[in-house]
C-alpha cells in the first residue's frame, strides 16, 4: 500500500514525467481565466498558476482526472470565448469536470487559500458546552412530541 | 484456474463485514461459536487518509467517494441506475459503508414501527419500538456514541455513553431560531467518540467524518468490532466474494460458496447462515442462489426479495449568513437535529415527515459540488462573489424523507454486468412517489423558513440530491406472514430455518431516520434470538 503523496515535495514534483504538453498548459490558463477571472482583491486561474505547480499537484492525487482534463480542453476548440457564460453555452460534456480540476487546482494554491480564509484541517480539541441545559429548556418544556406505540399510553404528538 | 476446496465447518457463517455482520460476529462469537465472516472487500487504509492535509476535497472525489461507480475499487460491483432516480452510496469492506458514513446517530421512534396502525399506509413491523430499546443501549455503548439525554421525541433515551460534541457557531444559532419558532430542536447524538473511549479516539474537529477519519474517533466496526473479534477468534476473509448459498434437499442452509482473492471457488459450510450484504448486496446474493427447490432465488416464495426498496430521497436546504460559521472547525455528522415535521399531521396532505439536521457545507472545492449545494455552475462572473459568500458563511438543513415501499421499486440481477469474480452485478428500478416528493417540498419549504429566522441572507435549495442514497432498505422484508414477507421478526427466512437475514433489506418501513443504529440493534436482538434457540435449531445434517 502506498501513502499518496502526503506532503508532497517539489523534488518528488520533478520526478513526475511531465503529464501534460506546454500547449495543453497554455489553452488551460486560458480556460482557467474564464473559470477564474480576474478581480482588484483575487488573481485569475493562470495568475495563480492552475495550469503549472497546481494542476499538477491535483493530478498526483487524481491521476483519473489527467483523461477529463485532457478530453475538456481538447472540446474547447479555437476561437475562444469571450467569458465563462459563451463558453458554457456551448455545451461541451467535458467542462464540468475540467471545470472542478482547475477550481481544485485554484484553492491548492496557499496565497488563494488564504486569501478566501481556508487552510488544511487542524486538530481542535473538544471543549464541551456548559449551557445546553438552558438551551433545550423550551423544547422540554413542551413536553413528549412522539406518537407512542398504540395501548402503551396517550399520544404526545402535535398533531 | 478455479478450483474448489472447502474449510473447517462453523457453527455460523455471516456474509457482509458492515455494522451488521460485525454485531451478529460479536454476539456469536461471546456465546462459543465459530464465527467466519465472508467480506468481498479489503481493511480500509487509512494511510491513504488526506483529513490532515490540503488534498481532502480532492480524494472525496475518488478513493474516497462513497459511490461505488465513481470509485471503481476492486471490490465494487457493477449496479446499473439508468432507471433509479437516486444513486446508492455504499462502501464494500470491512467496516461496510460505515467506513464512509456521517456518524449521524438516530433511534426510530415508537410510531415508525406502527405505520399503518397509526397512518393506514404500508405495513407495521412485527416488533416495536419497546422490543429493540435494550439493544439500542447496548448498540450505543459498542458504537461509541455521544449525544445529550432526554430528548422529548423519544420516550426513554436517559444515557449515551460520551457528551455531544459541541453545536458550533451554525448549530447554536439553528437552536435560538427554533426556540424562537417553537420548534423541536436537540443536541446531535453521532457515533462520534467526544473522548477517548475503548478502540475510538477522542474527535479533533477536523470536520472530516465521511473521507477516512485517522483519529478513528468515528465508530465503524473496523474500529470498533474487527480488531476485538479477530482476537476472540472469529475469523474473517477479506477479499472474498459470496457467490451463492447452498441449500440441502431439505432447504437447509449448507453452506457460502465464495470466490477468494486468488480466484479460487471456495465453500464454507455452517449451521447458520447470516446475511448481512445489505440492501443492495443480500437481495442480490438470494437472487444468485436459485436451485430446483428455489427457482427464483432463495426465501423467496412470497415473490419479495428484491422488492420494496426504499431510498429516502434527500435534499438539503443551504443558509448563507453574515457571520462566521467555519464549518471546518467542528464536528461534521451533526451538530443539531430536528424533528419538529417528523410525525404525520393529515393536514398537510401527506402522510409521515422527515429528521433535519444541520450539516455542515464544507471548503472551497465543495462549492460548487452536488451536496449540499446542488451542484449548478458558479464560474465565471460571478465566482469570486459566491465563493466569498458561501465559504464558512453557510449552514444547511439536510432533511432525510421517509420513503413508502412500493413493489415496483426493486433490485433485480442484471446479467449483461459481470464483478470481479465474475457475478453479475445488480440493477435499480427506483422512482419517488408522490407522498414523498410531497413531503420532500413541505419540509424544504419549513427548512428555508426555519433558516431565514435564523438570519439567512439567501436559501439555496437542492430540492433532491440524486448522489445521494445512503440508505437502501426493504428488498427482503420482515412480517408474520409467509406469503407477503420473507423473514420474520428476528430476521430468520420463513422457508430456510436457518438462514437470518440481519441488515436493513428487513425493513418494511423505511422510517426518516439514519438507519444504522436500528440496523444494528436488530441485528443484535436476532443473533440474540439464534443464540437462544440453538437447542431447537433446524440445521442441515
Ligand atoms: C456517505 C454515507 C453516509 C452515511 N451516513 C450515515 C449516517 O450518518 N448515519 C447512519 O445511520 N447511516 C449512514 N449511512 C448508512 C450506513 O453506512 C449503513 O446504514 C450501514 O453501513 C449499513 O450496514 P450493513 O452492515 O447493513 O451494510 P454495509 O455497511 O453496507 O455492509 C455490507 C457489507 O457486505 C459486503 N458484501 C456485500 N455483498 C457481498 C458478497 N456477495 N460477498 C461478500 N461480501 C459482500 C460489502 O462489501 C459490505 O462490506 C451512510 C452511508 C454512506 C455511504
Amino acid at each position: 500500500m502506498t501513502a499518496v503523496s502526503l506532503g508532497f515535495t517539489d523534488s518528488a514534483r520533478d520526478a513526475l514525467p511531465d503529464l501534460l504538453r506546454a500547449d495543453e498548459r497554455a489553452s488551460l490558463a486560458a480556460v482557467a481565466d474564464l473559470l477564474i477571472p480576474h478581480t482588484d482583491q483575487m488573481p485569475s486561474g493562470s495568475e495563480a498558476d492552475v495550469q503549472g505547480e497546481f494542476i499538477d499537484r491535483v493530478l498526483s492525487v487524481r491521476p483519473d482526472l489527467l483523461d477529463a482534463v485532457r478530453t475538456g480542453l481538447a472540446q474547447v476548440e479555437e476561437p475562444l470565448p469571450a467569458d465563462f457564460a459563451e463558453l458554457d453555452a456551448r455545451g461541451l460534456s467535458g467542462l464540468r469536470a475540467l471545470a472542478e480540476a482547475v477550481t481544485a487546482a485554484y484553492f491548492l494554491n496557499p496565497d488563494v487559500a488564504k486569501l478566501v480564509g481556508y487552510r488544511k484541517r487542524s486538530a481542535i480539541p473538544i471543549r464541551f458546552d456548559e449551557d445546553l441545559d438552558d438551551l433545550v429548556a423550551s423544547v422540554t418544556g413542551r413536553g413528549p412530541i412522539y406518537r407512542p406505540t398504540p395501548g402503551l399510553g396517550p399520544s404526545h404528538a402535535n398533531s | 484456474m478455479q478450483h474448489s476446496a472447502a474449510s473447517e465447518k462453523a457453527d455460523v457463517v455471516i456474509v457482509g463485514a458492515g455494522p451488521a455482520g460485525a454485531v451478529a460476529a460479536r454476539k456469536f462469537v461471546e456465546d462459543g461459536y465459530r464465527v467466519v465472516c465472508i467480506e468481498q472487500g479489503d481493511w480500509p487504509d487509512y494511510t491513504e487518509s488526506h483529513v490532515a492535509d490540503e488534498y481532502l476535497e480532492l480524494s472525496a472525489g475518488k478513493q474516497w467517494n462513497p459511490q461505488p461507480s465513481v470509485r471503481q475499487a476492486f471490490s465494487d460491483y457493477p449496479i446499473d441506475t439508468t432507471e433509479s432516480d437516486v444513486e446508492p452510496l455504499i462502501w464494500n469492506g470491512v467496516g461496510g459503508s460505515t467506513v464512509m458514513y456521517a456518524g449521524i446517530w438516530m433511534r426510530l421512534m415508537p410510531s415508525d414501527f406502527r405505520v399503518r396502525s397509526l397512518d393506514g399506509v404500508a405495513d407495521d413491523w412485527p416488533l416495536s419500538y419497546e422490543d429493540l430499546a435494550p439493544y439500542y443501549e447496548q448498540i450505543e455503548r459498542d458504537f461509541g456514541v455521544s449525544g445529550y439525554p432526554g430528548d422529548p421525541a423519544f420516550p426513554d433515551i436517559d444515557a449515551y455513553p460520551m457528551k455531544p460534541a459541541p453545536i458550533g457557531a451554525a448549530g447554536r444559532m439553528m437552536a435560538e431560531a427554533h426556540n424562537r419558532l417553537g420548534w423541536h430542536w436537540w443536541p446531535g447524538s453521532n457515533a462520534i467518540a467526544t473522548e477517548d473511549y475503548r478502540n475510538q479516539g477522542a474527535c479533533v474537529q477536523r470536520g472530516a467524518c465521511m473521507w477516512g477519519c485517522i483519529n478513528k474517533s468515528k465508530a465503524s466496526p473496523d474500529v470498533t468490532h474487527w480488531p476485538d473479534l479477530l482476537n476472540q477468534g472469529v475469523r474473517l476473509v477479506t477479499r472474498a466474494t459470496a457467490q451463492e448459498i447452498e441449500t440441502d434437499s431439505r432447504g437447509l442452509a449448507t453452506a457460502v460458496v465464495y470466490v477468494d482473492g486468488d480466484g479460487v471457488t471456495r465453500r464454507q459450510e455452517a449451521d447458520l447462515v447470516v446475511l448481512a450484504a445489505n440492501g443492495l448486496g443480500t437481495p442480490r446474493l438470494l437472487q444468485l442462489s436459485t436451485s430446483k427447490r428455489f427457482p427464483n432465488g432463495l426465501a423467496n416464495g412470497s415473490g419479495m426479495v428484491g422488492k420494496r426498496l426504499m431510498m429516502h430521497p434527500f435534499a438539503t436546504v443551504v443558509g448563507v449568513f453574515d457571520e462566521k460559521l467555519d464549518p471546518w472547525k467542528s464536528v461534521w455528522g451533526q451538530p443539531i437535529y430536528s424533528l419538529e415535521f417528523y410525525e404525520t399531521v393529515k393536514e398537510r396532505g401527506f402522510v409521515r415527515g422527515a429528521k433535519w439536521n444541520v450539516t455542515p457545507t464544507g471548503g472551497p472545492q465543495s462549492m460548487t459540488a452536488a451536496f449540499p449545494w446542488g451542484g449548478k455552475s458558479i464560474w465565471g462572473e460571478r465566482f469570486h462573489e459566491t465563493v466569498r459568500e458561501r465559504l464558512g458563511h453557510s449552514l444547511a438543513w439536510g432533511i432525510v424523507a421517509e420513503d413508502l415501499p412500493e413493489e415496483h421499486n426493486r433490485v433485480e440481477l442484471d446479467h449483461s454486468t459481470r464483478d470481479g469474480s465474475g457475478l453479475p452485478g445488480v440493477k435499480m428500478i427506483y422512482r419517488t412517489s408522490k407522498n414523498t416528493k410531497d413531503l420532500l417540498a413541505f419540509n424544504v419549504d419549513r427548512a428555508a423558513e426555519s433558516l431565514r429566522e435564523a438570519g439567512a441572507s439567501q436559501t439555496i435549495v437542492a430540492p433532491m440530491i440524486r448522489e445521494t442514497g445512503w440508505h437502501i432498505l426493504g428488498t427482503a422484508t420482515m412480517g408474520n406472514d409467509p406469503g407477503s414477507s420473507v423473514v420474520d421478526g428476528y430476521g430468520r427466512a420463513h422457508e430456510v430455518p436457518n438462514l437470518i437475514i440481519v441488515d436493513g433489506s428487513t425493513w418494511p418501513t423505511s422510517s426518516g431516520m439514519n438507519p444504522t443504529p436500528t440496523i444494528a440493534a436488530f441485528s443484535l436482538r436476532a443473533a440474540e434470538h439464534a443464540v437462544a434457540q440453538r437447542g431447537s435449531q433446524a440445521v442441515a445434517s
